[in-house]
């Protein structure tokens, strides 16, 4: 029983360091492009007349919602086959 | 003093009472004062956290970053935004399932000890108290200029009106202020920026335009590098704001009022859900300030850009809708000030008073009499707090809190939950070390050690204005190197993989427990 | 601001009095109650939607800046502003109906907005709608009370005009002087229209608190009287029954006068005009027999429907209360009143209240009879067996006679017959002549004393005057079966049993005495009180069982020893118990 459970939690965990993964990158790699490019660069990026680097951090945005989705539909799972082992510990 | 502004907020204040006096019908039951007695929805709930967190720096202060310094201000919001993931991800389930009604009851689930009890329950009260006292401040100086009442009368019928929603309606008052603030923020913002975008014949190249011609920093605006020099100053303070709502207490505290796992990851969801919209409409709100107000009377107001929002709602609505706005704003520090005092109070008399001096032994009556007692105290310290500090610097305050709050309490909490050879020991070296470096950079650094007009006329110590990135490893190494270095307590580490279950599903394995 | 505020509530007065007549509406409990079909709520949408149109036809028109005192709003110049207060009507239909009845008379008072024109026209056209939707969301969400209270109410009532200023900026941003226009009219709007709802939500609340007191004030009389007519409902007369609520009922509910009724004839009657009002009158105007026949309480409200014959009674209005009791109706009790206007819903309510606790009350009381009526068949039943030992040793007795004495064998078995055919009548009936059981007891004295031939004596001692007296069947020989069994059981000479039968004046006492061995003390305290099985003694158990519920406890027996041996066992019947059982 515990064994399995911890095998669960070892999922959960490998589904959270790919999404901390994604996550930290995108955001940390807000300053680090700052950084990197100098004035110009940034000036002269633009997208339809918008900078790049707004769009860049307005879809931060997003990306968050869409990470706290992917990590909720997830976790669902989880509880479904946690609740699984339950039963059978019970049975 | 006009008269709209004024019955503007009557009537706030009495729809709050109403709910005070709705919810102290309820509030009989330490589960129901503490928590709610878990009986929130996760959308509720999700409201109720966007109501705590979105505090008057955030639509004050963020609107008028914005106008003022264009990109910088933004980014500032997407840290706010971003660091709900982190919660979600690492914090918010563990403390669910660890926790009754307290940070200390989750440490505690580990590592039960009256120490280990104290010493959380000490720096979630200085966290609250840092976070209460510019929240005031700043409401008192928002209320001075609207209604032109004194500052001292402001900052008491604030703090006295979040006592009597802590002390009588507990943790259910204070959750529905929070609610009902969200939806009048939020709707209150939606509508003044479609406003905005009206005046602009809904064109969003048009009200760009304008923003170039209303600021003076041209082009530069829409590029990054206005508020923070240093590349390191920006760094720091993304990694302090990322980190720092998984320390806040009033935060975390806000999950034990839902009933079970999913429902708090939905409060999650839908928090960050509020969260992200309205920083999407402060965007526009600032864009719209600086466009139809311009930099120049904008600064000439206030220098902080704090009176962004007000001003640009007397721009386009008038009076009218500058008291509705001015509203808003007041409802907003309300609540957070009263999430603030309840997660101070929880620290106080459940962790103090009913555990540590009353050894778990007093009864229900006298932990809700001690509950409501130490309510009643805290508004008043705040409150005093306040009234001394009228000119601190509240951006520097708010700041300190999340780094206070990111170099202490986020590192033992995660620790304890993933760190196998953690121990009791590392939680109290972690805890003094994190808020003892955090206080003391920030002491040293420009804030206060300034050569212009600081409390201490020298140069800086310290650099930087965020120590953040100082800060939050010497918390974590304060934590790891003290449970390594004293590695006496070692039954914490063989019932760690039971532990980890009950943190990560609620399910009890067996093995004793505290 | 201060004139506009005044006008604006000024207009809100009219308005409210019409949301007092909409409270009148027949439909309206069920909007309240939300029990709503789509025909109600099809209705409240036309009813709310037509009181939003009123809203803004009481409104004011704004022409830049300064207040056109107009009558009433009809339309509306190209540069005018009106403001309407359709939203109060429109808010109500939410709180009250829920967010589609909000949404539909929104939508019915934005078009008529649309049609009035003005500036501003979608913002007023919008915002009625999206009003009264959120208005009934909101009132689901916040509350789940029947009327939400006037406090939630009067904040929730803030929120709609500040809507509709900030659709008008919205809408119309480009114009400056909407701002002005918002300045103008966005507090007096906010102030009257909260002020308006918050009032209007009282009313309601008032309204039904009223009518609910009332019902409850009318429902704890009726309980009150139901509890004191319980004495008189347990009566076993009807003619008792009558006369004791037609008593209680005339007392306490000052009424003009009460009859009481089964369902052919007036068996009670008090009060006003009772020299022509008669007792044995037989039921049979028109609102009665239509009472009896559909058992729903009906109401007189003049001379014509009551049918008196004297011209002169001073009754005129009347309550007739069908009392059912298994379906049937049993009693009809009629309240008289002198006026018709006397009849006010709270006698109604009481009226419906009495006949329905009453029914109640009966078919318990009718529930109670018939267990203890079933009680006591079983215990016929039991006495009807007759005790086998008894029935063998006598047949016994009979065969051993036939050769010596056939003439006396016969005789015995005649008595055997007799006393069989006794014990057989026994279950069918609660009450026999007293001769009868005492010849029942002597056939059986007969074939005991042939039996023990000069063992024993059983004398009989009565009074002359025991005519036309009834008591229960069987309850005399099983005392005397008792005596011969247990009291003289180790008596082998001079047996006596003593049975005395005496009826003097006020009662009628009957008394069995043996000079056996008596009753051993902690059997003589539980003979009457339990069935003591272990020596066959069930006898003495199951009469005073019988004595006691078919004639009371004044009947029971009194066992007792006598001072120099043996025992008695007695038991008196009041003669007035006797009298009415008579008709049982």
């Amino acid at each position: 029983m515990q064994q399995e459970l911890m095998k669960v939690i070892r999922k959960k965990y490998k589904c959270l360091l790919i999404l901390l993964v994604i996550l930290f990158m995108s955001y940390f790699s807000v300053p680090l492009i700052i950084t990197l490019s100098t004035v110009d660069m940034l000036r002269n990026l633009t997208f339809s007349g918008i900078p790049f680097i707004w769009i860049y951090t307005f879809l931060q945005i997003p990306l968050t919602w869409i990470l706290g989705w992917i990590y909720f539909n997830y976790t669902k799972k989880l509880d479904e086959k946690v609740e699984e082992l339950l039963r059978k510990g019970e049975s | 003093m006009n008269l709209t502004y004024f019955l503007f907020f009557i009537c706030i204040i009495v729809c709050t009472l109403i709910i005070t006096y709705w919810a102290a019908k309820r509030s009989n039951t330490t589960s129901h004062f503490y928590t709610a007695a878990g009986s929130l929805t996760g959308i509720q709930n999700g409201m109720a956290i966007s109501g705590d967190f979105i505090s008057a720096a955030s639509f004050l202060g963020i609107i008028g970053a914005i106008a003022l310094h264009g990109y910088d201000g933004f980014l500032y919001s997407i840290g706010f935004l971003v660091s709900y993931l982190i919660v979600l991800f690492l914090i918010a389930e563990p403390v669910y399932h660890l926790g009754k009604y307290s940070l200390g009851d989750v440490l505690c689930a580990r590592f039960p000890s009256n120490k280990v009890r104290g010493v959380i329950a000490f720096g979630t009260f200085i966290i609250s108290l840092l976070y209460m006292v510019p929240q005031l401040v700043a409401a008192g100086l928002l209320i001075r200029l609207l209604l032109d009442i004194d500052y001292s009368v402001s900052v008491m019928v604030i703090g006295g009106l979040m006592t009597v929603y802590v002390v009588f309606g507990g943790m259910i008052a204070t959750s529905w202020v929070q609610i009902v603030k969200t939806i009048v923020l939020l709707s209150g913002t939606f509508l003044l920026s479609l406003m905005v975008f009206s005046r602009y014949g809904w064109k969003i190249s048009a009200l760009i335009e304008s923003v170039r011609q209303g600021t003076i920093l041209g082009d530069q605006f829409f590029l990054p590098g206005q508020l923070y020099e240093s590349p390191l100053e920006l760094f720091s303070l993304q990694l302090a704001l990322i980190l720092g709502t998984a320390g806040l207490p009033h935060i975390l505290i806000r999950f034990f009022t839902v009933k079970n796992t999913v429902e708090v990851r939905r409060s999650l969801i839908s928090a960050a859900g509020i969260i992200g919209i309205f920083y999407i409409m402060t965007l526009l709100l600032g864009f719209g300030t600086i466009a139809l107000i311009g930099y120049d009377v904008l600064i000439s107001a206030d220098a902080t850009g704090n009176l962004a929002a007000p001003m640009l709602a007397r721009e386009v609505g008038g009076d009218f809708l500058l008291a509705f706005i001015s509203a808003i704003a007041f409802t907003t520090i309300v609540a957070v000030v009263a999430g603030l005092a309840i997660s101070a109070t929880t620290a106080f008399s459940h962790d103090v008073y009913h555990h540590i001096i009353k050894k778990g032994n007093s009864s229900e009556k006298h932990q809700l009499l001690a509950a409501r007692w130490s309510a009643f105290g805290i508004g008043i310290i705040a409150t005093l707090f306040a009234l001394k500090l009228e000119n601190i610097n509240v951006t520097f305050l708010v700041s300190l809190t999340f780094l206070v709050a990111s170099a202490s309490i986020f590192p033992v909490l995660f620790l304890t939950i993933y760190w196998k050879k953690f121990n009791q020991m590392g939680v109290l070296t972690g805890m003094v070390s994190g808020l003892g470096i955090s206080l003391l950079l920030a002491l040293l650094g420009p804030h206060i050690m300034n050569t212009d007009g600081g409390w201490i006329n020298s140069a800086p110590l310290f650099p930087l204005y965020n120590p953040g990135v100082i800060a939050i490893p010497v918390g974590f190494l304060g934590a790891i190197l003290g449970s390594l270095l004293y590695k006496k307590d070692q039954k914490s580490v063989s019932l760690y993989e039971q532990f980890q279950i009950r943190a990560q599903t609620g399910i009890d394995t067996g093995g004793e427990k505290s | 601001m201060k004139d506009l505020t005044i006008l604006l509530i000024e207009r809100l007065c009219l308005l409210l009095i019409i949301a007092f007549v909409v409270t009148r509406i027949p439909g309206f409990r069920s909007l309240v109650y939300k029990e709503l079909n789509m025909k109600m709520i099809l209705l409240h949408v036309l009813v709310f939607g037509l009181f939003g149109i009123i809203g803004t036809t009481a409104g004011v028109i704004i022409d830049t800046g300064h207040i056109e005192w107009r009558q009433f709003v009809l339309s509306a110049g190209e540069d005018q502003y009106v403001v309407s207060l359709s939203l109060v009507a429109i808010v109500i239909a939410g709180l009250l109906a829920g967010p589609y009845v909000g949404l539909g008379a929104g939508i019915i008072a934005g078009l008529h907005l649309f049609f009035l024109g003005g500036i501003g026209v979608m913002a007023n056209v919008i915002v009625n709608p999206l009003t009264g939707f959120l208005a009934g969301w909101t009132a689901r969400f916040f509350s789940n009370e029947r009327v939400i209270s006037p406090f939630k109410a009067l904040f929730i009532g803030v929120f709609p005009p500040i809507l509709q200023m900030q659709l008008l900026l919205i809408f119309d941003a480009q114009q400056n002087k909407v701002v002005d226009i918002v300045d103008t009219i966005g507090l007096p709007l906010v102030l009257s229209n909260s002020l308006a709802i918050a009032i209007f939500t009282a009313i309601i609340a008032i309204v039904l608190r009223e009518q609910e007191n009332e019902a409850a004030a009318a429902t704890k009389r009726a309980l009150a009287i139901v509890e004191d007519a319980l004495p008189f409902i347990r009566k076993d007369t009807d003619k008792a029954i009558a006369e004791g609520l037609a008593d209680l009922l005339y007392e306490r509910l000052g009424l003009a006068a009460v009859s009481v009724a089964n369902k052919t004839e007036i068996l009670a009657y008090r009060g006003l005009a009772s020299d022509h009002h008669l007792v044995h009158d037989s039921v049979g105007t028109a609102i009665s027999l239509k009472a009896l026949e559909t058992k729903k309480m009906q109401i007189a409200y003049s001379k014509e429907d009551i049918q008196c014959a004297e011209p002169d009674c001073p009754l005129e209005a009347g309550i007739v209360i069908p009392i059912v009791e298994a379906d049937e109706v049993t009693w009809l009790v009629k309240f008289y009143f002198k006026k018709a206007q006397h009849i006010r819903p709270e006698e109604l309510t009481l009226a419906e209240g009495l006949g329905q606790l009453m029914s109640h009350q009966l078919s318990i009381v009718a529930a109670e009879k018939l267990t203890a009526h079933m009680r006591d068949a079983e215990l016929r039943n039991l006495q009807a067996q007759i005790n086998p030992h008894f029935l063998f040793n006598t047949l016994h007795l009979i065969a051993s006679m036939f050769r010596e004495n056939p003439e006396k064998a016969r005789h015995i078995t005649v008595q055997l017959a007799q006393f069989m055919r006794f014990n057989l009548r026994l279950v069918s009936k609660s009450l026999v002549d007293i001769h009868k059981e005492i010849e029942h007891v002597q056939t059986y004295a007969t074939i005991i004393q042939e039996r023990f031939a000069g063992r024993m004596e059983i004398i009989f001692e009565m009074s002359s005057n025991l005519q036309n007296l009834k008591i229960p069947p069987s309850t005399i020989q099983p005392l005397v079966e008792n005596s011969v069994q247990h009291g003289l059981k180790d008596v082998f000479q001079k047996g006596k049993v003593v049975v005395q039968i005496y009826y003097s004046t006020n009662q009628l006492s009957i008394k069995v005495q043996d000079n056996g061995c008596g009753f051993k003390e902690d059997i003589l305290k539980q003979v009457t009180k339990e069935s003591i099985t272990s020596d066959g003694g069930t006898g003495l158990y199951n009469v005073n069982k019988r004595l006691i519920s078919l004639l009371g406890k004044e009947a029971e027996l009194q066992i007792n020893n006598l001072p120099d041996c043996g025992s008695e066992v007695a038991f008196n019947i009041p003669i007035h118990i006797m009298k009415s059982e008579v008709t049982v």
